[in-house]
């Protein structure tokens, strides 16, 4: 046997990103190597992973069926009375009334007085 | 140390013939300094579809001796993961080596365009589909 160099691990996350279909791989070929191992360990652990899910599944199975949750209409939010706006809007329709000609000066000023509460 | 343009390369034999045979392609490559191998593994997928994964020193010492000049390194940059993906594409009874090439002849180009003043500033790959296309219409004659 002659020299062999040091190595590092594979245990990365590698250069090939986002693909989801993956082989099996059987074990390296290394007999001292900690890769045999660590692939071991690994098969084990999803092995016992996929157990617990199939566990839980078996379980949510078995629970009988949540009613699905009531649909709450949302309450209708009160209409917020804005004075300010309104009595300007009604000034503003009194203006145009008066400049149209459908109200005298004094019947604008009455009803402007009875607007702003005078 | 900042490396290079990385190349990943998967070269598939058919059977489980190979080792050292790959490496005359990669010696001239190597000694002109053209890429550096950073990372090297290979795999063998059995009749029935099992993969092993070699490493430089799983070789025998024949194919080792003839692998150890021409492969710089061993990141391990290739990951487990890495072999799972790759492995898929590989048919039954095949083999094949999974190799890390770094690029060592761009870094050396812009050293030269910034020796002669110039500056670099724009370099990308074009696919060779596109490149196939433009080749097509030309003998195309339109």
């Amino acid at each position: 046997m002659i020299g062999r160099r040091g190595m590092a691990g594979r245990g990365g996350r590698g250069v090939v990103r986002g693909v989801a279909r993956t082989a099996v791989i059987a074990g390296t070929a290394t007999a001292t190597s900690y890769a045999v191992g660590s692939r071991i360990e690994k098969h084990r652990e999803e092995k016992y992973q996929q157990e617990q899910t199939e566990l839980a599944e078996q379980q949510y199975q078995n629970q009988p069926p949540q009613p699905p949750p009531q649909y709450q209409p949302a309450e209708p939010e009160p209409m917020e009375v804005q004075a300010g706006s309104d009595v300007t809007s009604q000034l503003q329709q009194l203006v145009e009334l008066k400049q149209s000609g459908m109200l005298t000066d004094e019947e604008f000023s009455a009803a402007k007085a009875r607007l702003l509460g005078a | 140390m900042a490396y290079g343009p990385v190349e990943l390369r998967v070269i598939e034999f058919p059977g489980n013939r190979f080792r050292g045979e790959i490496i005359p392609a990669m010696v001239e490559l190597v000694e002109k300094e053209i890429v550096r191998v950073i990372d090297i593994l290979f795999v063998d997928k059995a009749e029935d579809g099992h993969v092993t994964v070699f490493e430089m020193n799983d070789l025998d010492d024949e194919d080792y001796q003839k692998f150890d000049p021409v492969v710089a390194d061993v990141t391990g940059f290739l990951s487990d993961s890495d072999v799972e993906k790759l492995s898929v594409d590989l048919p039954n009874n095949s083999s094949a080596a999974i190799l890390l090439f770094e690029e060592l002849w761009p870094n050396r180009f812009k050293q030269a365009v910034e020796a002669a003043q110039g500056k670099l500033v724009r370099s990308e790959s074009v696919s060779a589909e596109i490149i196939d296309d433009l080749v097509t219409v030309r003998s195309d004659g339109r």
